[in-house]
């Protein structure tokens, strides 16, 4: 059996350098370096089989230009996660209608009690181990609120939502795309005129960054509720006065929603670039879901950890 | 018709070193080979799934290498494929699965295409299996059910890869019996993979030997079998001469004929 | 569903992984586990989390910093930066991202590699040869991520320390002879270390747990690998959270 081959998406409408039209676009091209092997090349001309029908013939080769646009249906240019990415933008106006509402019901709705149970206990948690803490060093309970309520905006509630949108909604996406493509499903639905950018990963793409930020603000809500109940019940703090947002400002709002919404970007892109490039039945399955969840993790944290310093670094100098 | 030149491949290290193939108008065509030799490469290659380093693929006259996704996917539209591993869509059901090549080609209206669905079950003898999922099918019953999605838009140009591997003796008569009614009644080309050389060489027209990347010979199946190279004489060692062709035609009520006694179905 | 039914199922997994778990006692207590497998899944579960786990507390720590920084630049209270990064990465955040990447990464792969060896009847070729998978497989893995949960959150506490102590000088001009004071400055003890170990303990067994059960009652090939890995990755992180939280309250100051 052949090996097996990572697949890529086909491209979106990329522009053609310099290849017209449709048929016999290759121009045969004489060559003198050749693109592989050149031991095999050799090898070949010394090594005939007498008497072979259709023997190879001679140096000229004909050389396929290399096919403009992001990615190659197949094999070529196994691209970074970036490729995906551009690929399934450029994908985005040619998504079936009613396929990206369907995503954003399955990957939203369907996340929407995981996301709320998570961060509801890690509100009362946060609040919990910051009060204790606080309190042997500043004996005044009233600051905490508004300062867990500048931690949930600016960083928490959107971190926290996409690391947990990770590990659901990425395994779930490398999961599916990886396990279509062992069974040659990807390969299937290219021979019937779909592409699976456009047909998959797209409107997962487009789902997740409307989703994202909603579940975000969603989960934000739950854990404001669960670490107001909880300063409330352990440490006697008037909700009133922990419902005080006076620390935040406009870049701690900003930085929290171009987190979302950085993250709703990367969580599909790495998963999708994960299954995309699976090989290897179903332990590749398995290892396409682990790569989507770290994937996915890891570039949350950077993305968090970059844009934080940015916005850190921003509000330092507007003199906060 | 196809016809594939001098066909380079590589991953990693070369897997096709040359190949060249034609397939006519009309004819079906066996690939053999040993295994692991790039057969079903060369089947991807010629889909359009796997762009070859050099070469060239013309697929109805038109060139298949070095197209954009768009043009591609036009060509696409010309041939059909049935994988190795079947790869059915198994969130849909068979209809669906049927369907689906026809609605995103436009091919039919979609008043047709339910009525054509029906047509090309029946055809490979599973009529009335529009609406089962995927998963409940045997063996059997999927690969038809691939055969009939790869045929359903009337390409010219079909392509099977190992249509009857791991079948039963009597699915498999019955498998090729089937490619031979498809040619007939569709008038592709064919060209089929197998490894089941003995039925194989009943239906075809022409055979080719694919042997360490390169196609050694092909021809007529007397004259591949009267070839005087080694590595194709030590593959072909053990294939008896088909008598003169003897395969019925194919009727897809056979498939569900009353079973002899003490046999079952897969 | 019925709720009945969901809860019947919520009890079958947590009976799935009680049963795992007990396995994995079992054979650890009769030293019947196999100390091959146990070694390899070491290596290849533990040590090569590391580097993730390494790039990860680096990151976080940076991240506890920025998040402290308003605080400290309203109080002035740079010379208790240690110890606002260190509580959180010794009580909480150390414990609970240590936890969630290693089952992100161990526990998905755990789950995968035992999901393919279901799905493909190895394991009950395992059986037929009479060795026992409890022994070859369920407890090796057990052990090796319940030790690569700790071990690795202890490292990843002290990275996450150093990242913090780095974004702390290079954001806020704080100097990591400051951090250090503030850090070991006698607000925080050995009780919150201990608190955060104890809590990776208790994640590696979940994660550990849980993966390995949905590996093994995997059905269906490859889609259903996939669904294995995802439900277990989910599970984990959930049980991760509950657990957190449970401790947490549990150990009322201490």
């Amino acid at each position: 059996m052949a090996s097996d081959d990572p697949p890529g998406p086909q491209s979106a409408a990329p522009k053609q350098k310099g290849l017209k039209g449709t048929a016999q676009s290759t121009k045969p091209v004489r060559v003198s370096e050749k693109p592989t092997r050149k031991s095999d090349r050799s090898a070949l001309m010394t090594n005939e089989f007498a008497g072979a029908s259709l023997s190879p013939s001679a140096e000229t080769l004909s050389i396929s230009q290399p096919v403009p646009g992001f990615v190659l249906p197949a094999d070529e240019a196994r691209g970074g996660p970036l490729k995906t990415l551009l690929a399934a933008v450029y994908a985005i106006p040619r998504i079936e209608p009613g396929a990206i509402a369907e995503q954003m019901h399955l990957l939203g709705f369907r996340s929407l009690g995981f996301v709320c149970l998570v961060l509801g206990f890690v509100g009362g948690i946060l609040v919990y181990q910051a009060g204790i803490q606080a309190l042997r060093i500043v004996p005044d309970t009233s600051t905490i609120g508004p300062a867990y309520i500048e931690i949930l905006v600016r960083d928490l509630a959107a971190s926290l939502t996409a690391l947990m949108l990770a590990t659901r909604v990425g395994a779930g996406i490398a999961a599916e795309i990886g396990s279509m493509k062992v069974t040659d499903q990807l390969d299937a639905l290219r021979l019937s005129n779909a592409d699976p950018v456009v047909y998959l990963v797209a409107p997962r793409l487009v789902a997740c960054v409307l989703v994202t930020p909603l579940l975000t603000i969603v989960g934000g809500a739950v854990a404001l509720t669960t670490g107001a109940l909880t300063g409330l019940w352990v440490f006697d703090i008037n909700p009133v006065t922990f419902l005080d947002g006076r620390f935040v400002d406009g870049i701690d709002l900003g930085a929290g929603l171009v987190k979302s919404v950085a993250f709703g970007f990367a969580i599909p892109v790495m998963s999708a670039h994960a299954g995309l490039y699976t090989s290897g039945g179903s332990q590749g399955v398995g290892n396409a879901t682990t790569r989507a969840v770290v994937g996915s993790s890891l570039a949350v944290i950077v993305l968090g950890f970059l844009i934080g310093a940015l916005a850190e670094t921003l509000s330092a100098g507007a003199g906060q | 018709m196809i016809e594939v030149e001098r066909v380079y491949k590589s991953f990693g290290e070369p897997v096709l070193r040359g190949v060249n193939l034609r397939v006519g108008r009309g004819r079906l065509v066996g690939l053999v080979g040993p295994p692991a030799s790039g057969k079903s490469v060369l089947l991807r290659i010629i889909a359009g799934l796997l762009e070859p380093e050099a070469g060239s693929v013309r697929v109805d006259g038109e060139e298949m290498v070095g197209l954009n996704y768009q043009q591609r996917g036009r060509l696409q539209g010309r041939i059909g494929m049935a994988f190795q591993n079947i790869a059915l869509f198994d969130h849909l059901s068979v209809g669906e699965n049927l369907a689906f090549p026809l609605r995103r080609q436009k091919a039919l209206p979609e008043a047709e295409i339910n009525g054509r669905v029906s047509a090309e079950l029946a055809a490979v003898g599973l009529a009335g299996f529009e609406e089962r999922a995927v998963q409940g099918l045997s063996g059997g019953q999927k690969r038809r059910v691939g055969i009939a999605r790869a045929a359903i838009t009337r390409p010219p140009v079909l392509l099977y890869d190992e249509p009857a591997a791991g079948l039963d003796p009597v699915s498999t008569s019955r498998m090729f019996a089937l490619l031979v009614d498809q040619k007939k009644r569709l008038k592709s080309t064919l060209l089929v993979v197998s490894s089941d050389l003995d039925r194989l060489f009943e239906v075809t027209d022409e055979v080719a030997v694919l042997h360490n990347g390169r196609v050694l010979c092909q021809g007529p199946l007397g004259s591949v079998l009267a070839s005087q190279l080694p590595p194709v004489r030590e593959f072909l060692a053990d294939v008896r001469v088909p008598a003169v062709s003897s395969v019925p035609p194919y009727d897809p009520d056979s498939e569900r004929a009353p079973l002899p006694p003490g046999a079952f179905l897969l | 569903m019925s709720v009945r039914s969901r809860i019947g199922i919520l009890m079958a997994l947590v009976g799935g992984v009680g049963v795992v778990l007990l396995q994995a006692l079992r054979a650890v207590l009769k030293r019947s586990l196999d100390w091959e497998q146990l070694e390899e899944s070491l290596v290849r579960l533990g040590l090569h989390s590391l580097p993730v786990i390494f790039g990860t507390a680096l990151f976080v720590g940076g991240i506890m910093v920025i998040q402290s920084a308003p605080l400290m630049t309203r109080y002035g209270a740079h010379s208790l930066l240690g110890w606002g990064a260190g509580f959180g990465i010794l009580r909480e955040v150390g414990p609970i991202l240590t936890g969630l990447m290693i089952s992100g990464r161990v526990g998905s792969n755990n789950t995968a590699e035992l999901g393919t060896l279901q799905v493909t009847e190895q394991i009950n070729g395992l059986r037929a040869l009479a060795i026992d998978p409890a022994d070859y497989l369920v407890a090796p893995r057990v052990v090796a991520i319940v030790l690569t949960t700790v071990l690795g959150t202890i490292f990843a506490m002290v990275v996450a320390l150093c990242g913090a102590a780095i974004t702390g000088q290079i954001l806020l001009g704080v100097h990591p002879v400051t951090f250090w004071n503030g850090l070991t400055g006698g607000m925080l003890g050995w009780p919150d270390f201990t608190h955060g170990v104890v809590k990776s303990f208790v994640f590696g067994l979940v994660i550990a747990g849980t993966s390995t059960s949905f590996g093994l009652h995997a059905r269906g090939g490859a889609p259903g690998v996939g669904r294995a890995v995802n439900e277990s990755v989910v599970l984990s992180a959930v049980a991760i959270f509950v657990m957190d939280a449970l401790i947490s309250f549990a150990s009322q100051g201490h």
